[in-house]
């Protein structure tokens, strides 16, 4: 799924089945290709921002309807949370940014980063859309995050052989970067345990899937 | 051979001990409920103060005569196919805490409930609730065409009724 569709999700206690709060925004290391974990809200019609954040790594699973963590223990003070979480303005707004190939063609700019949910959430790939000449939005392009890409305040550069395995479409998704990852033969986030073509096939479903 | 001794069929693998047949939650709505000891109609079922595991029922809402909220121990009633009987007058007491009022108040409810699996998919509300007459403890719930049983789930609160993605699965 997209990070943006994690926003507004309630995050929601397996041991209680009260909602603590609601995620305001997702903050994501692009440096480090690692998901940090989300600032909250409290909920409805006028709801705050809290002083509570929750690391990725204190999440059970992200899912279409909620964030689930294990109790209310998960949400942690801002000022306990790593340095991405207690100050979410310092990492590198990577939505927006300009997209270019390692050989200098200008691909669109940067309007998703697409997260894998199913156990420690953490981001897998780049929803790239074309700008038209109009200025209007024209065709997504998803891209495996790799590597070889360099990010910074100017721009995304894309290798062209990455290129080579960027889908169209958002649940598809999950086959590019099994396809990606058999090629390349090594995991994409060595910082994690979880990868996409090595995990065991018991869950069934598509690995990502967009918000009904 | 033993063909002759071999045949009384197994007792059904996972029935309860007992022979009693479970409750429905939904059926035991609306049933007067009457004092054993004084035969005073008391009001009648409005809900179920559950615990915060959802796997037991531990009180039943009452509507009282002057529309105030009283509550009855599950441990003192007896469910009949008419009725419900509480096995003294001085049983139904007023609200002692959060989990009480908030049921009261239709913040906190079993079925009805919205459902929300661990890996965060909503599953629907639960339709339907089946509890041990004796202990009050949940036998069956329903879900969005699913059977959920009481291993299966791990809270209820305000929010929601949590519960394993496996009855979807």
């Amino acid at each position: 799924m997209r990070a943006t569709d994690v926003v507004g999700l309630p995050v929601v206690s397996i041991d209680g089945g009260e909602d603590l709060a609601q995620v305001h925004d997702v903050v994501y290391d692009p440096s480090r290709r690692l998901l940090i974990g989300f600032t909250l809200r409290k909920g409805g019609f006028l709801g705050g921002r809290m002083s509570s954040v929750l690391n990725a790594e204190d999440v059970v699973a992200v899912g279409p309807d909620a964030v689930m963590v294990a109790s209310g223990e998960a949400l942690s003070d801002r000022s306990d949370a790593s340095t991405g979480l207690a100050d979410p303005e310092g990492t590198v707004q990577v939505l927006g940014t300009a997209a270019v190939t390692s050989q200098g063609q200008r691909l669109g700019v940067v309007s998703g980063v697409i997260i894998d949910t199913r156990e420690r959430p953490c981001a897998v790939g780049y929803e790239i859309r074309e700008s038209t000449d109009g200025g209007q939005h024209g065709p997504s392009r998803f891209v495996p995050i790799s590597d070889q890409m360099a990010l910074s305040a100017d721009a995304l550069v894309v290798p062209v052989e990455v290129l080579d395995y960027a889908g169209d479409d958002l649940d598809g998704f999950g086959r590019v970067l099994d396809s990606y990852r058999t090629a390349n033969g090594k995991p994409q986030n060595p910082g994690s345990h979880r990868v996409g073509a090595e995990t065991p096939g018991a869950s069934g479903g598509p690995p990502l899937k967009e918000q009904q | 051979m033993n063909d002759h001794e071999q045949q009384a069929p197994p007792p059904a693998a996972g029935s309860p001990p007992s022979s009693v047949e479970p409750v429905s939650l939904a059926d035991m709505v609306g049933l007067p409920v009457m004092a054993a000891d004084s035969a005073e109609h008391l009001g009648e079922v409005k809900g179920f103060v559950v615990e915060p595991s959802g796997r037991r029922v531990m009180k039943v809402h009452i509507s009282g005569k002057r529309r105030k909220a009283m509550f009855v121990p599950w441990s003192a009633l007896t469910i009949g196919p008419d009725m419900v009987m509480a096995s003294a007058a001085n049983a139904a007491e007023p609200g002692d805490d959060d989990r009480d009022q908030d049921t009261a108040n239709g913040d906190l409810t079993l079925v009805g409930a919205r459902v929300l699996d661990t890996t965060g998919n909503e599953r629907g509300t639960v339709t339907a609730g089946e509890v041990e007459p004796v202990t009050g403890r949940v036998v069956e719930l329903r879900a969005n065409g699913a059977s959920v049983g009481p291993a299966q789930i791990h809270s209820l609160g305000r929010y929601a009724l949590v519960v394993d993605a496996t009855p979807w699965l």
